[in-house]
């Protein structure tokens, strides 16, 4: 399965390289180099996983995680920083990231963190759906009880 | 700086470390970026060792030539670290002031930026030394670029215009930080500025010196 990422620095030849380099391992990679632009994308609830720098100017990462996780909690977010604290690494995952990798991140734990972001949503989003079909269910049967009452 | 304590130490010590702050920033996100072009050249020679490709020179030659970019950007920046970390070796010395601002502007590009802003110089002045205090006039700039940004909410781009200006006992320099947008009335917030900590670092620049906020202007006249 390709992942799809969704990669967020303003870093712009930064990003393009790694962008490059994720391509060649079969992921389908969307840039851009400002939070508030991601956040005004259509399409971001199809991302398999988000890779978010920190420091950004216009709004900073722990601000867009916060409104990502408001958007949709099943988006699975991996920080990226230059200024990795113990304090902002504590913070971010609280705020529900998936992990905090420093840059410069070795790009094979990237992937495999990439590969975990997706098969979490994936669980998140079967754990919904069982319980979309269960809620479904239990109605369809208070239905036919009803109907075989009467 | 062993003249006058008029400046509390501890402020000095703030503006060094957000500058400093600033510049690691700036060359993390070098050496990120010389980082994963490498990587990117190591991924192609590990293709071609695999029989998946071929090392195609005129890409291992545009790898290069980032490489060498970076390589390029970084020595700017670290430039840049190098004349702040010696605009403190005197407290007052004869600089060219074109010079200095522009380094004031590099310095100050990232707050701008964190802010949604961007800082353009136009100099009109052309080529001329000053006799100042080097490091203390970077530090009521970059105070007053703070005020400009934090508390006028200026966006967009803002000019710091350097002209000639007419001061007590002769000629000086006047430059002037216009914005012209903002997210606030500058009007409603004048309240302290310039403040103590602007006066005091007023006093150890040479010559008569004065610094105002007008309502899309900071003006900083030089004697």
């Amino acid at each position: 399965m390709n992942e799809k990422v969704l990669l967020i620095d303003d870093e712009s030849e930064f990003v393009e390289t790694l962008a490059t380099r994720m391509r060649a391992r079969n992921m389908e990679v969307t840039t851009t180099n400002s939070a508030v632009e991601a956040l005004a994308r259509d399409d971001m609830d199809t991302y398999d996983a988000i890779i978010l720098d920190l420091q950004m100017p216009e709004m900073d990462g722990l601000t867009a995680l916060e409104k990502i996780k408001q958007r949709n909690p099943k988006l699975q977010v991996i920080m990226l920083t230059g200024q990795a604290t113990v304090e902002k690494g504590v913070r971010a995952m609280k705020m529900g990231a998936l992990d905090l990798l420093e840059k410069p991140a070795d790009i094979e734990e990237l992937n495999r963190k990439i590969k975990e972001a997706s098969n979490q949503k994936m669980v998140l989003v079967r754990k919904d759906s069982e319980e979309t079909i269960k809620e479904i269910m239990s109605q369809f049967e208070v239905g036919l009880s009803v109907s075989s009452n009467c | 700086m062993t003249e006058k304590q008029d400046v509390p130490m501890e402020r000095d010590i703030c503006f060094f470390g957000a500058v400093t702050a600033s510049i690691s920033h700036e060359i993390k996100n070098v050496l990120t970026t010389i980082n994963e072009t490498a990587g990117l050249l190591d991924d192609f020679a590990l293709e071609a060792q695999r029989g998946e490709g071929v090392l195609d020179p005129s890409q291992a030659r545009n790898v290069a030539a980032a490489i060498a970019r970076n390589v390029r950007r970084a020595d700017g920046i670290v430039r840049n670290l190098n004349r702040f970390a010696h605009s403190t070796d005197q407290s007052r010395a004869v600089v060219e002031l074109g010079e200095l601002l522009n380094l004031f502007s590099d310095l100050a590009a990232r707050l701008a930026a964190n802010r949604g802003a961007s800082l353009q110089i136009t100099n009109e002045l052309g080529p001329q030394e000053v006799l100042t205090a080097p490091f203390s006039l970077l530090h009521v700039l970059w105070r007053s670029l703070e005020f400009v940004l934090v508390t006028v909410g200026a966006v967009g781009q803002i000019q710091l215009l350097v002209s000639a200006a007419a001061v007590e006992g002769g000629k000086g320099q006047q430059m002037e930080l216009i914005w012209e947008k903002s997210s606030r009335n500058a009007m409603e917030s004048v309240g302290d500025f310039p403040g103590q900590i602007e006066r005091d670092l007023l006093m150890r620049l040479p010559g008569p010196c004065r610094l105002r906020l007008e309502k899309d202007r900071i003006v900083l006249l030089l004697g």
